[in-house]
């Protein structure tokens, strides 16, 4: 994927004016060649933007739209494809399912309206920006279920020499796939570097490296066993 | 010998003149390849044959069956677009062969000393020419289309019950026809068989029929479970409305530890607003088992998001087989979920539900917390469960009218039900 464009939706021209004022404040300071698009409602051009898997976006939109298409229903949209473009919700909604939306449609954040929506949006595209858009994905199908994992959330990768297949172990839980290293590294980026015959580290969620007790600690506190001194002079080249 | 060549040189132009109809009538546009009409030769071969035994009415059977054979095997529809288009194609050209008969009737072929031969040959041709001019007109097509739409509404059983008694019937007379030929003194047996046949064939179709009358009870008494449960949210929200405001006036004239204890009490009540308020927004026939199943892990922990696109109503909209399918399929996954966010730190359960003009999709989407061998997932016996079987998931797969899509996306696990409305 390669630019970024920002879509807005928003039925209220005095909040979408409040958004272009941020938006020309923040973005156009930043880079004057994004794209930025504005819209009242969901119309077939914003379905052929929503398509459209080329571009990074940064949708801002508005769950209560006066139309049939609600904004949280364009989230579902866009999460039917596409996982990597940010989601922000601009909304006086009552903020009972706040928690659930968050999680299930990966949004990064649900702004109110009447309340430093400025300040607020301002902040989080800020955050955006130095996030980088890091919602690259490790896509696996086979028959029964299709698996997306962001990379970000992929701890380390080990083998399971009795089974014979992969574990890939994230914050929370661990897959097992029929696979092995050397075909799960063509489906990776180069933060993910061999450390151990058995074992592949994601270097950014790496917080320490032991090598003379031959293992590293994980950013979340946990301490993984693999790490081989034949691959130190590449960790230390790479890290 | 003459004869017997003119009738297989016919055999193969009706042939032809069908399959190339129902290509017109269906609009198919995918190429055929030529030498798959040469299957036409063998079975002009076998008609011609029984043309020479004189065997009319199994010729007019096994004519049908090759007619509606060389149909799925050029153009590989569906059964029931085979039966239907190809029996529109019979009736039409019945409806032409006797116009043209009795057209015929008016031309006095003596005058040309034309011989039958002659005579059933023009007229097959006349016939078959203006069959195929009447498959390709507009009219035609628009209804017999139209005609397709209504007959796919029809229950299968009906249908299957009508085909197989014409089949049986269309049997019997071949059977007498047969008798009457060669005089087999089989006839006894030969009548006792069809009758067995038709008796079996009967009591198996009772039995369906008793068998879904049986499920319209039980799901009558599901949709009646609902609607109570419905009530009894009702009343019971009610009534924590009137306790809670009923506390609230004690609260203004208590001391401090009275009101301390007020405020424990109308937070306990609260507990589980969030999910009664959620099944007010359940379509009817779903919210009670949904119900059922939550209110059983009443947790303060879980969040619940409840989407509901569904605006007609899924017991009138599904059969009662589809129904109870759908009834299964979310209790077996509802568990599911609700049994994997026990073990997570962020307890999520999500119903997003939606309906198109075919299919309500019901999508149960949940945070988990474990080890998923991704391969064995869906298979028999595969479960993370300490002590469960994990036959539930297997056992909804491959079921007719009922898809079950599962994805993972980083912690959460979707699992999306697709059932086929009527």
């Amino acid at each position: 994927m390669s630019l970024t464009s920002f879509i807005v939706v928003e039925d209220d021209k005095k909040t979408q004016e409040t958004i272009k004022d941020v938006l020309r404040r923040v973005i156009i300071s930043k880079d004057n060649t994004i794209n930025i698009k504005y819209f009242t409602k969901y119309t077939s051009e914003l379905k052929t933007i929503i398509d459209d898997n080329s571009t990074r976006k940064v949708y801002i939109m508005d769950i209560e739209l006066e139309t049939k298409t609600s904004g949280i229903e364009i989230a579902k949209m866009i999460r039917e494809k596409d996982w990597e473009s940010e989601i922000i919700f601009i909304t006086s909604h009552d903020k009972m399912f706040e928690t659930v939306y968050r999680s299930v449609y990966q949004v990064f954040n649900f702004i109110e309206k009447f309340y430093d929506m400025e300040k607020r949006l301002e902040k989080d595209i800020e955050l955006i920006f130095q996030k980088n858009f890091d919602n690259k994905m490790l896509c696996i199908s086979n028959r029964n279920v299709d698996l997306q994992i962001f990379y970000r959330a992929i701890t380390h990768i080990t083998r399971d020499k009795e089974e014979r297949k992969v574990l890939v172990h994230t914050d929370t839980n661990v897959f097992k796939l029929n696979m092995n290293l050397n075909d799960i590294v063509n489906l990776l980026d180069d933060r993910f570097i061999q450390v151990h015959r058995s074992c592949i580290a994601n270097r950014q969620r790496v917080h320490e490296w032991n090598w003379p007790k031959n293992y590293f600690l994980l950013d979340n506190g946990g301490k993984v066993e693999y790490l081989s001194k034949k691959y130190k002079k590449e960790v230390e080249r790479v890290c | 010998m003459l004869n017997l060549v003119i009738y297989f040189l016919l055999a193969c132009i009706v042939q032809l003149s069908v399959s190339t109809g129902f290509k017109l009538i269906t609009n198919h546009d995918k190429k055929v390849h030529y030498l798959s009409y040469l299957l036409i030769i063998p079975f002009a071969l076998i008609m011609t044959l029984e043309y020479h035994f004189k065997l009319m009415t199994l010729n007019t059977l096994t004519s049908l069956f090759f007619y509606f054979v060389l149909y799925y095997l050029l153009y590989r529809k569906d059964v029931f677009d085979i039966i239907f288009y190809g029996a529109t194609i019979s009736i039409i050209g019945m409806i032409i062969d006797i116009l043209v008969m009795i057209f015929s009737t008016l031309i006095p072929f003596k005058f040309f000393s034309f011989g039958i031969t002659e005579i059933r040959f023009i007229d097959t041709i006349v016939v078959e020419t203006i069959l195929l001019f009447t498959l390709n007109s507009n009219h035609i097509k628009k209804w017999s289309a139209k005609l397709h739409k209504n007959m796919k509404k029809i229950k299968f059983p009906y249908l299957s019950f009508l085909l197989i008694m014409i089949v049986l019937i269309s049997l019997g007379f071949t059977i007498y026809d047969f008798i009457q030929k060669f005089g087999l003194n089989s006839l006894s047996l030969e009548i006792y068989l069809l009758f067995f046949s038709i008796t079996i064939f009967l009591i198996m179709f009772l039995n369906r029929e008793y068998n879904n009358y049986e499920l319209k009870v039980t799901n009558e008494n599901i949709i009646r479970n609902n609607e109570f449960y419905l009530t009894i949210i009702n009343d019971y929200r009610m009534l924590k409305h009137n306790l809670i405001h009923q506390l609230n006036g004690v609260k203004s004239v208590s001391n401090e530890k009275g009101q301390e204890l007020i405020n424990d009490l109308i937070q306990e009540y609260n507990q589980n607003t969030k999910t009664i308020q959620n099944m007010q927004k359940m379509p009817m026939g779903i919210s009670g088992i949904v119900y059922e199943k939550i209110y059983g892990f009443e947790n303060n922990e879980l969040s619940i998001g409840i989407d509901n696109n569904i605006n007609s109503n899924v017991y009138d909209e599904l059969t009662p087989k589809s129904y109870n399918l759908l009834c299964e399929a979310l209790g077996i996954l509802l568990d599911n979920a609700l049994e994997a966010t026990e073990k997570t730190k962020e307890k999520i359960l999500m119903i997003d539900m939606k309906e198109t003009e075919e299919s309500y999709h019901i999508k149960i989407i949940n945070t988990f917390q474990t080890v998923l061998d991704i391969d064995a997932l869906g298979t028999l016996k595969y479960t993370t469960k300490k002590t469960g079987h994990g036959i539930g998931l297997f056992s909804l797969i491959g079921r007719k009218k009922l898809k079950i899509k599962t994805s993972i996306i980083n912690d959460l696990f979707f699992n999306e039900i697709i059932i086929e409305k009527k």
